[in-house]
Protein backbone atom coordinates (compact mmCIF):
# COMPACT_ATOMS: atom_id res chain seq x y z
CA UNK A 1 0.00 0.00 0.00
CA UNK A 2 2.89 2.30 0.82
CA UNK A 3 4.12 1.88 -2.76
CA UNK A 4 0.80 3.23 -4.04
CA UNK A 5 1.10 6.34 -1.85
CA UNK A 6 4.68 6.96 -2.97
CA UNK A 7 3.86 6.55 -6.66
CA UNK A 8 0.83 8.84 -6.28
CA UNK A 9 3.01 11.44 -4.53
CA UNK A 10 5.54 11.30 -7.37
CA UNK A 11 2.83 11.50 -10.04
CA UNK A 12 1.09 14.40 -8.28
CA UNK A 13 4.32 16.37 -7.90
CA UNK A 14 5.31 15.93 -11.54
CA UNK A 15 1.72 16.92 -12.40
CA UNK A 16 2.23 20.16 -10.47
CA UNK A 17 5.37 20.82 -12.51
CA UNK A 18 3.44 20.39 -15.75
CA UNK A 19 0.78 22.84 -14.50
CA UNK A 20 3.54 25.26 -13.50
CA UNK A 21 5.10 24.90 -16.95
CA UNK A 22 1.72 25.72 -18.49
CA UNK A 23 1.40 28.81 -16.24
CA UNK A 24 4.91 29.97 -17.20
CA UNK A 25 3.91 29.57 -20.85
CA UNK A 26 0.90 31.82 -20.30
CA UNK A 27 3.04 34.45 -18.55
CA UNK A 28 5.46 34.50 -21.49
CA UNK A 29 2.72 34.60 -24.13
CA UNK A 30 0.59 37.25 -22.42
CA UNK A 31 3.68 39.38 -21.82
CA UNK B 1 51.29 25.65 5.45
CA UNK B 2 47.48 25.46 5.73
CA UNK B 3 46.97 28.64 3.71
CA UNK B 4 49.56 27.51 1.14
CA UNK B 5 47.66 24.23 0.57
CA UNK B 6 44.42 26.14 -0.02
CA UNK B 7 46.09 28.68 -2.33
CA UNK B 8 47.66 25.92 -4.45
CA UNK B 9 44.27 24.24 -5.00
CA UNK B 10 42.65 27.56 -5.95
CA UNK B 11 45.58 28.34 -8.28
CA UNK B 12 45.19 24.96 -10.04
CA UNK B 13 41.47 25.66 -10.41
CA UNK B 14 42.21 29.04 -12.01
CA UNK B 15 44.51 27.31 -14.50
CA UNK B 16 41.74 24.85 -15.45
CA UNK B 17 38.84 27.31 -15.82
CA UNK B 18 39.71 28.66 -19.27
CA UNK B 19 40.56 25.36 -21.07
CA UNK B 20 37.59 23.51 -19.55
CA UNK B 21 35.22 26.42 -20.20
CA UNK B 22 36.42 26.59 -23.82
CA UNK B 23 36.01 22.82 -24.24
CA UNK B 24 32.42 22.93 -22.92
CA UNK B 25 31.66 25.85 -25.26
CA UNK B 26 32.92 23.91 -28.29
CA UNK B 27 30.93 20.84 -27.17
CA UNK B 28 27.64 22.70 -27.27
CA UNK B 29 28.20 25.50 -29.78
CA UNK B 30 27.14 23.10 -32.56
CA UNK B 31 29.94 24.44 -34.72
CA UNK B 32 32.25 21.84 -36.30
CA UNK B 33 35.31 21.22 -34.14
CA UNK B 34 38.07 18.68 -33.54
CA UNK B 35 36.15 16.67 -30.93
CA UNK B 36 33.59 15.70 -33.61
CA UNK B 37 36.12 13.29 -35.10
CA UNK B 38 36.65 11.56 -31.74
CA UNK B 39 33.09 11.42 -30.39
CA UNK B 40 30.85 12.01 -33.42
CA UNK B 41 30.65 8.32 -34.37
CA UNK B 42 29.59 7.20 -30.89
CA UNK B 43 26.96 9.94 -30.73
CA UNK B 44 25.48 9.00 -34.11
CA UNK B 45 25.10 5.38 -32.95
CA UNK B 46 23.34 6.55 -29.77
CA UNK B 47 21.04 8.89 -31.75
CA UNK B 48 20.08 5.91 -33.93
CA UNK B 49 19.44 3.67 -30.88
CA UNK B 50 17.08 6.19 -29.25
CA UNK B 51 15.43 6.97 -32.60
CA UNK B 52 16.51 10.61 -32.69
CA UNK B 53 16.25 11.29 -36.42
CA UNK B 54 15.42 14.98 -36.27
CA UNK B 55 17.76 17.00 -34.09
CA UNK B 56 15.97 20.28 -34.61
CA UNK B 57 16.11 23.05 -32.05
CA UNK B 58 13.35 23.02 -29.41
CA UNK B 59 11.48 25.96 -27.93
CA UNK B 60 11.78 26.38 -24.14
CA UNK B 61 8.58 24.44 -23.40
CA UNK B 62 9.57 21.43 -25.45
CA UNK B 63 13.07 21.50 -23.97
CA UNK B 64 11.69 21.53 -20.40
CA UNK B 65 9.15 18.81 -21.19
CA UNK B 66 11.84 16.59 -22.74
CA UNK B 67 13.96 16.95 -19.60
CA UNK B 68 11.04 16.23 -17.26
CA UNK B 69 9.88 13.21 -19.33
CA UNK B 70 13.40 11.74 -19.36
CA UNK B 71 13.68 12.25 -15.60
CA UNK B 72 10.26 10.64 -14.94
CA UNK B 73 11.27 7.57 -16.98
CA UNK B 74 14.54 7.19 -15.04
CA UNK B 75 12.79 7.71 -11.68
CA UNK B 76 10.24 4.99 -12.49
CA UNK B 77 12.89 2.45 -13.55
CA UNK B 78 15.06 3.21 -10.51
CA UNK B 79 12.15 2.95 -8.06
CA UNK B 80 11.29 -0.53 -9.35
CA UNK B 81 14.94 -1.65 -9.16
CA UNK B 82 15.31 -0.47 -5.54
CA UNK B 83 12.03 -2.07 -4.48
CA UNK B 84 13.12 -5.42 -5.99
CA UNK B 85 16.79 -5.19 -4.98
CA UNK B 86 16.72 -8.39 -2.91
CA UNK B 87 15.72 -10.49 -5.92
CA UNK B 88 18.27 -9.01 -8.32
CA UNK B 89 21.83 -10.24 -9.00
CA UNK B 90 25.04 -8.50 -7.85
CA UNK B 91 24.08 -8.74 -4.20
CA UNK B 92 26.77 -10.81 -2.42
CA UNK B 93 25.76 -9.49 1.02
CA UNK B 94 22.13 -10.53 0.55
CA UNK B 95 20.69 -7.05 1.15
CA UNK B 96 16.87 -6.96 1.05
CA UNK B 97 14.50 -4.67 -0.87
CA UNK B 98 14.66 -1.00 0.05
CA UNK B 99 11.62 0.25 2.03
CA UNK B 100 9.03 2.21 -0.01
CA UNK B 101 9.43 5.70 1.50
CA UNK B 102 13.22 5.33 1.49
CA UNK B 103 13.10 4.27 -2.19
CA UNK B 104 10.93 7.35 -2.89
CA UNK B 105 13.50 9.56 -1.18
CA UNK B 106 16.49 7.87 -2.82
CA UNK B 107 15.27 7.99 -6.44
CA UNK B 108 14.26 11.65 -6.09
CA UNK B 109 17.53 12.41 -4.34
CA UNK B 110 19.68 11.00 -7.13
CA UNK B 111 17.50 12.22 -10.02
CA UNK B 112 17.61 15.79 -8.71
CA UNK B 113 21.41 15.69 -8.33
CA UNK B 114 20.97 16.01 -4.55
CA UNK B 115 22.21 12.64 -3.30
CA UNK B 116 20.75 13.09 0.16
CA UNK B 117 21.21 9.62 1.63
CA UNK B 118 18.92 8.35 4.37
CA UNK B 119 20.54 4.91 4.02
CA UNK B 120 24.08 3.68 4.53
CA UNK B 121 25.68 2.19 1.42
CA UNK B 122 27.40 -0.73 3.19
CA UNK B 123 24.16 -2.17 4.56
CA UNK B 124 21.44 -0.67 2.38
CA UNK B 125 22.56 -0.98 -1.23
CA UNK B 126 23.66 -3.99 -3.31
CA UNK B 127 26.56 -3.74 -5.80
CA UNK B 128 24.02 -4.01 -8.63
CA UNK B 129 22.02 -1.06 -7.28
CA UNK B 130 25.17 0.98 -6.63
CA UNK B 131 26.19 0.53 -10.28
CA UNK B 132 22.90 0.41 -12.20
CA UNK B 133 20.75 2.80 -10.16
CA UNK B 134 23.05 5.12 -8.22
CA UNK B 135 25.95 5.54 -10.67
CA UNK B 136 23.57 5.71 -13.65
CA UNK B 137 21.57 8.51 -12.03
CA UNK B 138 24.76 10.33 -11.11
CA UNK B 139 25.57 10.57 -14.82
CA UNK B 140 22.06 11.40 -16.02
CA UNK B 141 21.20 14.02 -13.38
CA UNK B 142 24.48 15.85 -14.01
CA UNK B 143 23.93 15.73 -17.78
CA UNK B 144 20.38 17.06 -17.32
CA UNK B 145 21.62 20.00 -15.23
CA UNK B 146 24.41 20.85 -17.65
CA UNK B 147 22.02 20.67 -20.63
CA UNK B 148 19.66 23.11 -18.90
CA UNK B 149 22.50 25.57 -18.24
CA UNK B 150 23.62 25.42 -21.87
CA UNK B 151 20.05 25.90 -23.13
CA UNK B 152 19.70 28.91 -20.83
CA UNK B 153 22.96 30.38 -22.18
CA UNK B 154 21.75 29.94 -25.76
CA UNK B 155 18.43 31.58 -24.93
CA UNK B 156 19.85 34.74 -23.37
CA UNK B 157 22.73 35.19 -25.82
CA UNK B 158 21.29 34.22 -29.21
CA UNK B 159 18.25 35.27 -31.14
CA UNK B 160 15.67 32.78 -32.37
CA UNK B 161 13.00 30.41 -31.13
CA UNK B 162 15.17 27.47 -30.19
CA UNK B 163 17.26 26.66 -27.13
CA UNK B 164 18.82 23.57 -28.74
CA UNK B 165 17.79 19.93 -28.67
CA UNK B 166 17.60 18.44 -25.16
CA UNK B 167 18.35 14.86 -26.25
CA UNK B 168 21.36 15.93 -28.31
CA UNK B 169 22.73 18.02 -25.42
CA UNK B 170 22.01 15.20 -22.95
CA UNK B 171 23.96 12.66 -25.02
CA UNK B 172 26.80 15.09 -25.75
CA UNK B 173 27.22 15.81 -22.04
CA UNK B 174 27.70 12.09 -21.45
CA UNK B 175 29.83 11.18 -24.45
CA UNK B 176 32.12 14.21 -24.59
CA UNK B 177 32.44 15.17 -20.94
CA UNK B 178 31.25 12.97 -18.10
CA UNK B 179 32.11 9.47 -19.37
CA UNK B 180 35.67 10.27 -20.59
CA UNK B 181 36.48 12.33 -17.48
CA UNK B 182 34.96 9.71 -15.15
CA UNK B 183 37.07 7.01 -16.81
CA UNK B 184 40.27 9.03 -16.29
CA UNK B 185 39.48 9.96 -12.67
CA UNK B 186 38.45 6.36 -11.87
CA UNK B 187 41.79 5.02 -13.10
CA UNK B 188 43.69 7.69 -11.15
CA UNK B 189 41.75 6.85 -7.97
CA UNK B 190 42.37 3.11 -8.44
CA UNK B 191 46.07 3.95 -8.77
CA UNK B 192 45.81 5.80 -5.45
CA UNK B 193 44.34 2.75 -3.63
CA UNK B 194 40.59 3.32 -3.98
CA UNK B 195 38.98 -0.16 -4.38
CA UNK B 196 37.24 -1.23 -7.60
CA UNK B 197 36.10 -4.81 -7.14
CA UNK B 198 33.03 -7.02 -7.11
CA UNK B 199 34.39 -9.13 -4.24
CA UNK B 200 32.05 -9.46 -1.25
CA UNK B 201 32.84 -8.12 2.23
CA UNK B 202 36.09 -9.47 3.62
CA UNK B 203 36.25 -10.91 7.16
CA UNK B 204 39.48 -9.97 8.96
CA UNK B 205 40.92 -10.77 12.38
CA UNK B 206 41.27 -7.60 14.46
CA UNK B 207 44.11 -6.89 16.91
CA UNK B 208 41.64 -7.42 19.75
CA UNK B 209 40.96 -10.96 18.55
CA UNK B 210 37.51 -10.29 17.11
CA UNK B 211 36.35 -10.63 13.51
CA UNK B 212 35.40 -7.56 11.49
CA UNK B 213 33.62 -7.40 8.14
CA UNK B 214 35.40 -4.97 5.79
CA UNK B 215 33.03 -3.73 3.06
CA UNK B 216 34.47 -3.44 -0.46
CA UNK B 217 32.89 -2.89 -3.87
CA UNK B 218 33.09 -0.89 -7.11
CA UNK B 219 33.99 2.29 -5.22
CA UNK B 220 36.30 4.17 -7.63
CA UNK B 221 33.82 4.20 -10.54
CA UNK B 222 31.15 5.72 -8.30
CA UNK B 223 33.60 8.09 -6.61
CA UNK B 224 34.67 9.72 -9.89
CA UNK B 225 31.22 10.65 -11.22
CA UNK B 226 30.07 11.42 -7.67
CA UNK B 227 32.34 14.47 -7.79
CA UNK B 228 32.52 15.24 -11.51
CA UNK B 229 28.72 15.42 -11.62
CA UNK B 230 28.49 17.36 -8.31
CA UNK B 231 26.38 14.47 -7.03
CA UNK B 232 27.93 13.72 -3.65
CA UNK B 233 26.34 10.42 -2.64
CA UNK B 234 28.92 8.13 -1.06
CA UNK B 235 29.47 4.43 -1.59
CA UNK B 236 29.90 4.18 2.18
CA UNK B 237 27.85 5.85 4.90
CA UNK B 238 30.56 8.27 5.99
CA UNK B 239 31.19 9.32 2.39
CA UNK B 240 34.60 10.82 1.56
CA UNK B 241 35.72 10.56 5.18
CA UNK B 242 36.01 6.79 4.55
CA UNK B 243 39.60 5.72 3.79
CA UNK B 244 38.40 3.58 0.84
CA UNK B 245 36.65 6.57 -0.76
CA UNK B 246 39.30 9.18 0.00
CA UNK B 247 42.51 7.57 1.25
CA UNK B 248 44.97 10.49 1.22
CA UNK B 249 45.39 14.27 0.96
CA UNK B 250 46.19 13.76 -2.75
CA UNK B 251 42.88 12.00 -3.46
CA UNK B 252 41.22 14.75 -1.41
CA UNK B 253 42.60 17.43 -3.75
CA UNK B 254 41.61 15.37 -6.82
CA UNK B 255 38.06 15.06 -5.48
CA UNK B 256 37.88 18.80 -4.69
CA UNK B 257 39.01 19.75 -8.20
CA UNK B 258 36.72 17.12 -9.76
CA UNK B 259 33.63 18.67 -8.20
CA UNK B 260 34.71 22.29 -8.61
CA UNK B 261 36.22 22.64 -12.08
CA UNK B 262 33.23 22.22 -14.42
CA UNK B 263 30.93 24.41 -12.29
CA UNK B 264 33.63 27.08 -12.03
CA UNK B 265 34.23 26.94 -15.80
CA UNK B 266 30.63 27.59 -16.83
CA UNK B 267 30.87 31.39 -16.42
CA UNK B 268 33.74 31.34 -18.93
CA UNK B 269 31.63 29.16 -21.26
CA UNK B 270 28.88 31.77 -20.89
CA UNK B 271 31.35 34.51 -21.82
CA UNK B 272 32.12 32.61 -25.03
CA UNK B 273 28.42 32.22 -25.84
CA UNK B 274 27.82 35.94 -25.16
CA UNK B 275 30.88 36.83 -27.27
CA UNK B 276 32.03 38.86 -24.27
CA UNK B 277 34.57 37.06 -22.08
CA UNK B 278 34.55 39.97 -19.61
CA UNK B 279 30.92 39.13 -18.88
CA UNK B 280 31.94 35.58 -17.97
CA UNK B 281 34.87 36.68 -15.82
CA UNK B 282 32.61 39.16 -14.00
CA UNK B 283 30.27 36.32 -12.98
CA UNK B 284 33.25 34.15 -12.00
CA UNK B 285 34.76 36.93 -9.86
CA UNK B 286 31.51 37.38 -7.92
CA UNK B 287 31.29 33.64 -7.28
CA UNK B 288 34.95 33.46 -6.20
CA UNK B 289 34.61 36.50 -3.90
CA UNK B 290 31.66 34.90 -2.09
CA UNK B 291 33.50 31.57 -1.98
CA UNK B 292 36.65 33.01 -0.39
CA UNK B 293 34.57 34.86 2.22
CA UNK B 294 32.80 31.63 3.25
CA UNK B 295 36.04 29.64 3.15
CA UNK B 296 37.67 32.12 5.54
CA UNK B 297 34.69 31.89 7.91
CA UNK B 298 34.87 28.08 7.99
CA UNK B 299 38.66 27.82 8.18
CA UNK B 300 39.21 30.40 10.93
CA UNK B 301 36.23 29.16 12.98
CA UNK B 302 37.52 25.58 12.89
CA UNK B 303 41.12 26.67 13.47
CA UNK B 304 40.09 28.60 16.59
CA UNK B 305 38.56 25.43 18.03
CA UNK B 306 35.77 24.99 20.53
CA UNK B 307 36.15 27.58 23.34
CA UNK B 308 34.64 25.23 25.95
CA UNK B 309 37.20 22.53 25.14
CA UNK B 310 39.99 25.12 24.98
CA UNK B 311 39.12 26.18 28.56
CA UNK B 312 39.79 22.64 29.81
CA UNK B 313 43.49 23.14 29.13
CA UNK B 314 43.54 20.59 26.29
CA UNK B 315 46.08 21.36 23.57
CA UNK B 316 43.89 22.78 20.81
CA UNK B 317 46.66 23.95 18.49
CA UNK B 318 45.31 21.65 15.74
CA UNK B 319 41.91 23.39 15.91
CA UNK B 320 38.51 21.77 16.33
CA UNK B 321 39.31 18.21 15.19
CA UNK B 322 36.02 16.70 16.39
CA UNK B 323 34.46 14.82 13.46
CA UNK B 324 37.48 15.39 11.23
CA UNK B 325 40.05 13.03 9.74
CA UNK B 326 43.62 13.47 11.00
CA UNK B 327 44.97 12.81 7.49
CA UNK B 328 43.18 15.93 6.21
CA UNK B 329 43.49 18.34 9.15
CA UNK B 330 41.67 21.67 9.34
CA UNK B 331 42.76 23.15 5.98
CA UNK B 332 41.73 20.26 3.74
CA UNK B 333 38.55 19.71 5.77
CA UNK B 334 37.52 23.39 5.62
CA UNK B 335 38.30 23.59 1.90
CA UNK B 336 36.36 20.40 1.15
CA UNK B 337 33.38 21.60 3.21
CA UNK B 338 33.30 24.98 1.49
CA UNK B 339 33.68 23.54 -2.02
CA UNK B 340 31.15 20.74 -1.51
CA UNK B 341 28.46 23.20 -0.40
CA UNK B 342 29.46 25.85 -2.95
CA UNK B 343 29.35 23.43 -5.88
CA UNK B 344 26.32 21.78 -4.16
CA UNK B 345 27.98 18.39 -4.36
CA UNK B 346 27.22 17.36 -0.80
CA UNK B 347 29.96 14.80 -0.32
CA UNK B 348 31.73 15.22 3.03
CA UNK B 349 35.23 14.42 4.26
CA UNK B 350 34.35 15.51 7.80
CA UNK B 351 31.13 15.47 9.77
CA UNK B 352 29.34 18.79 9.28
CA UNK B 353 27.24 18.24 12.42
CA UNK B 354 30.38 18.68 14.51
CA UNK B 355 31.55 21.89 12.85
CA UNK B 356 31.77 24.88 15.18
CA UNK B 357 28.65 27.11 15.03
CA UNK B 358 30.14 29.65 12.60
CA UNK B 359 32.01 26.92 10.74
CA UNK B 360 28.64 25.27 10.13
CA UNK B 361 26.96 28.56 9.26
CA UNK B 362 29.20 29.00 6.19
CA UNK B 363 28.09 25.84 4.32
CA UNK B 364 24.50 26.55 5.38
CA UNK B 365 24.69 30.09 3.97
CA UNK B 366 26.25 28.88 0.71
CA UNK B 367 23.33 26.52 0.16
CA UNK B 368 20.84 29.25 1.07
CA UNK B 369 22.34 31.58 -1.56
CA UNK B 370 22.71 28.67 -4.04
CA UNK B 371 24.79 30.75 -6.44
CA UNK B 372 28.40 30.26 -5.27
CA UNK B 373 29.46 28.21 -8.33
CA UNK B 374 26.48 25.90 -7.71
CA UNK B 375 25.81 22.40 -8.97
CA UNK B 376 26.02 21.26 -12.56
CA UNK B 377 24.68 24.31 -14.31
CA UNK B 378 22.04 25.24 -11.77
CA UNK B 379 24.24 27.57 -9.70
CA UNK B 380 25.27 29.44 -12.83
CA UNK B 381 21.64 29.82 -13.94
CA UNK B 382 20.70 31.09 -10.47
CA UNK B 383 23.50 33.67 -10.59
CA UNK B 384 22.25 35.00 -13.94
CA UNK B 385 18.78 35.20 -12.36
CA UNK B 386 20.24 37.51 -9.70
CA UNK B 387 22.10 39.47 -12.40
CA UNK B 388 18.80 40.14 -14.19
CA UNK B 389 17.25 41.16 -10.86
CA UNK B 390 20.21 43.49 -10.23
CA UNK B 391 19.78 45.08 -13.66
CA UNK B 392 16.06 45.49 -12.99
CA UNK B 393 16.64 47.22 -9.63
CA UNK B 394 19.24 49.54 -11.18
CA UNK B 395 16.84 50.33 -14.02
CA UNK B 396 14.15 51.29 -11.51
CA UNK B 397 16.60 53.54 -9.64
CA UNK B 398 17.67 55.51 -12.72
CA UNK B 399 14.29 55.46 -14.46
CA UNK B 400 15.49 53.54 -17.52
CA UNK B 401 14.14 50.34 -19.06
CA UNK B 402 16.46 47.61 -17.78
CA UNK B 403 18.43 45.64 -20.37
CA UNK B 404 20.55 42.52 -20.03
CA UNK B 405 22.84 41.49 -22.90
CA UNK B 406 20.96 43.86 -25.18
CA UNK B 407 17.47 42.56 -24.40
CA UNK B 408 14.83 44.49 -22.50
CA UNK B 409 13.83 43.02 -19.13
CA UNK B 410 10.07 43.37 -18.72
CA UNK B 411 7.28 42.39 -16.34
CA UNK B 412 6.96 38.81 -17.60
CA UNK B 413 10.63 38.00 -16.97
CA UNK B 414 10.50 39.58 -13.51
CA UNK B 415 7.33 37.65 -12.63
CA UNK B 416 9.06 34.35 -13.44
CA UNK B 417 12.27 35.35 -11.66
CA UNK B 418 10.31 36.41 -8.57
CA UNK B 419 8.68 32.95 -8.40
CA UNK B 420 12.07 31.23 -8.75
CA UNK B 421 13.70 33.44 -6.08
CA UNK B 422 10.84 33.15 -3.57
CA UNK B 423 10.43 29.39 -3.98
CA UNK B 424 13.86 28.66 -2.47
CA UNK B 425 13.31 30.24 0.99
CA UNK B 426 9.70 29.01 1.06
CA UNK B 427 10.63 25.33 0.65
CA UNK B 428 13.34 25.71 3.30
CA UNK B 429 11.60 27.73 6.00
CA UNK B 430 8.08 26.24 5.80
CA UNK B 431 9.12 22.57 6.19
CA UNK B 432 11.61 23.53 8.92
CA UNK B 433 8.77 25.13 10.87
CA UNK B 434 6.49 22.12 10.23
CA UNK B 435 9.18 19.73 11.53
CA UNK B 436 8.95 21.48 14.92
CA UNK B 437 5.16 21.23 15.02
CA UNK B 438 4.97 17.44 15.15
CA UNK B 439 6.74 14.69 17.09
CA UNK B 440 7.34 13.03 13.71
CA UNK B 441 9.88 15.80 13.15
CA UNK B 442 11.17 16.46 16.65
CA UNK B 443 11.80 12.77 17.41
CA UNK B 444 14.69 12.90 14.94
CA UNK B 445 16.66 15.65 16.70
CA UNK B 446 19.71 14.42 18.59
CA UNK B 447 20.60 17.79 20.11
CA UNK B 448 18.41 19.91 22.36
CA UNK B 449 18.19 23.70 22.15
CA UNK B 450 19.43 25.79 19.21
CA UNK B 451 21.27 22.99 17.44
CA UNK B 452 18.04 21.09 16.79
CA UNK B 453 16.91 24.06 14.69
CA UNK B 454 20.26 24.01 12.89
CA UNK B 455 19.83 20.28 12.17
CA UNK B 456 16.35 20.64 10.68
CA UNK B 457 17.26 23.84 8.83
CA UNK B 458 20.37 22.21 7.35
CA UNK B 459 18.41 19.14 6.20
CA UNK B 460 15.81 21.18 4.30
CA UNK B 461 18.35 23.73 3.00
CA UNK B 462 20.50 20.90 1.68
CA UNK B 463 17.43 19.32 0.04
CA UNK B 464 16.22 22.58 -1.52
CA UNK B 465 19.68 23.46 -2.86
CA UNK B 466 20.05 19.89 -4.21
CA UNK B 467 23.22 19.53 -2.15
CA UNK B 468 22.72 16.36 -0.11
CA UNK B 469 25.08 16.84 2.82
CA UNK B 470 23.55 16.81 6.27
CA UNK B 471 23.97 17.44 9.95
CA UNK B 472 23.90 13.70 10.34
CA UNK B 473 23.02 13.61 14.01
CA UNK B 474 19.48 13.82 12.63
CA UNK B 475 17.72 10.43 12.67
CA UNK B 476 16.19 11.03 9.27
CA UNK B 477 15.26 7.59 7.90
CA UNK B 478 11.56 7.86 8.80
CA UNK B 479 8.51 8.27 6.58
CA UNK B 480 8.12 11.93 7.65
CA UNK B 481 11.69 12.92 6.74
CA UNK B 482 11.87 10.69 3.64
CA UNK B 483 8.71 12.16 2.13
CA UNK B 484 9.16 15.79 3.24
CA UNK B 485 12.76 16.06 2.03
CA UNK B 486 11.82 14.16 -1.14
CA UNK B 487 9.16 16.74 -2.03
CA UNK B 488 11.50 19.64 -1.17
CA UNK B 489 14.20 18.19 -3.45
CA UNK B 490 11.73 17.94 -6.34
CA UNK B 491 10.46 21.51 -5.87
CA UNK B 492 14.01 22.83 -5.44
CA UNK B 493 15.09 21.26 -8.71
CA UNK B 494 12.25 21.72 -11.17
CA UNK B 495 10.47 24.98 -10.27
CA UNK B 496 13.55 27.15 -10.83
CA UNK B 497 14.56 25.18 -13.94
CA UNK B 498 11.12 25.59 -15.56
CA UNK B 499 10.83 29.29 -14.62
CA UNK B 500 14.31 30.14 -15.85
CA UNK B 501 13.94 28.20 -19.10
CA UNK B 502 10.77 30.28 -19.64
CA UNK B 503 12.85 33.44 -19.04
CA UNK B 504 15.42 32.20 -21.57
CA UNK B 505 12.67 31.40 -24.07
CA UNK B 506 11.12 34.82 -23.56
CA UNK B 507 14.44 36.65 -24.05
CA UNK B 508 15.43 34.52 -27.04
CA UNK B 509 12.66 35.90 -29.26
CA UNK B 510 13.27 39.56 -28.39
CA UNK B 511 14.91 42.04 -30.71
CA UNK B 512 18.36 43.07 -29.58
CA UNK B 513 18.53 46.72 -28.50
CA UNK B 514 21.39 48.75 -29.93
CA UNK B 515 24.05 49.67 -27.39
CA UNK B 516 24.31 53.40 -26.63
CA UNK B 517 26.59 55.45 -24.33
CA UNK B 518 23.76 55.32 -21.78
CA UNK B 519 23.52 51.53 -21.76
CA UNK B 520 24.13 50.08 -18.30
CA UNK B 521 27.15 47.80 -18.63
CA UNK B 522 27.01 44.42 -16.90
CA UNK B 523 30.61 43.32 -17.46
CA UNK B 524 32.52 45.67 -15.17
CA UNK B 525 33.53 45.96 -11.51
CA UNK B 526 30.58 48.23 -10.69
CA UNK B 527 28.10 45.57 -11.77
CA UNK B 528 30.09 42.87 -9.97
CA UNK B 529 29.56 44.90 -6.79
CA UNK B 530 25.85 45.35 -7.54
CA UNK B 531 25.45 41.62 -8.21
CA UNK B 532 27.25 40.67 -4.99
CA UNK B 533 25.10 43.14 -3.07
CA UNK B 534 21.88 41.83 -4.63
CA UNK B 535 22.73 38.22 -3.74
CA UNK B 536 23.69 39.08 -0.15
CA UNK B 537 20.73 41.43 0.37
CA UNK B 538 18.12 38.90 -0.80
CA UNK B 539 19.88 36.16 1.19
CA UNK B 540 20.03 38.25 4.36
CA UNK B 541 16.42 39.42 4.09
CA UNK B 542 15.12 35.87 3.79
CA UNK B 543 17.45 33.83 5.98
CA UNK B 544 19.08 36.04 8.62
CA UNK B 545 16.28 35.64 11.21
CA UNK B 546 16.45 31.84 11.16
CA UNK B 547 20.25 31.86 11.17
CA UNK B 548 20.16 34.03 14.30
CA UNK B 549 17.93 31.45 16.00
CA UNK B 550 20.22 28.57 14.98
CA UNK B 551 23.99 28.84 14.42
CA UNK B 552 24.39 32.43 15.67
CA UNK B 553 22.59 31.64 18.95
CA UNK B 554 24.79 28.53 19.32
CA UNK B 555 27.89 30.67 18.79
CA UNK B 556 26.80 33.20 21.41
CA UNK B 557 25.96 30.42 23.88
CA UNK B 558 29.33 28.76 23.34
CA UNK B 559 31.19 31.99 23.99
Amino acid sequence: MMDVYMILALAATYGVFLLFLHWCGRVVEEG
Amino acid sequence: MDILQICIVIFVLLLLVKPVGTYVYHMFSNEPNRTDRIFGGVERVLYRIIGLKQRGSMNWKKYALSMIATNIFLVAISYILLRTMGALPGNPSGIGNMEASLSFNTVISFMTNTNLQHYSGESGMSYFSQMIVITMMMFTSAASGLAIAIAFMRGITRRGEGLGNFFEDFIKAHVRLFVPLALIVTLVLVGLKVPQTLEPMRAVQTLGGGVQQIPLGPVASLESIKHLGTNGGGFFGVNSAHPFENPSPLTNVIEILSMWTISASLPYTFGRFARNKKQGWMIFSVMMTLFVAFLCLTYFSEKAGNPLINQLGINSSAGSMEGKEVRFGIAQSALFTTVTTAATTGSVNNMHDTLTPLGGLAPLAEMMLNVVFGGKGVGFVNMIMYAILGVFICGLMVGRTPEFLGRKIEAREMKLIAVAILMHPFIILAPTAISFMTHLGTDAFSNPSYHSLSQSLYEFTSSAANNGSGFEGLADNTVFWNVSTGLVMLLGRYISIIALLAVAGSLAVKQKVAETPGTFRTDNKLFAGILTGTVLLIGALTFLPVLVLGPVAEFLTLN
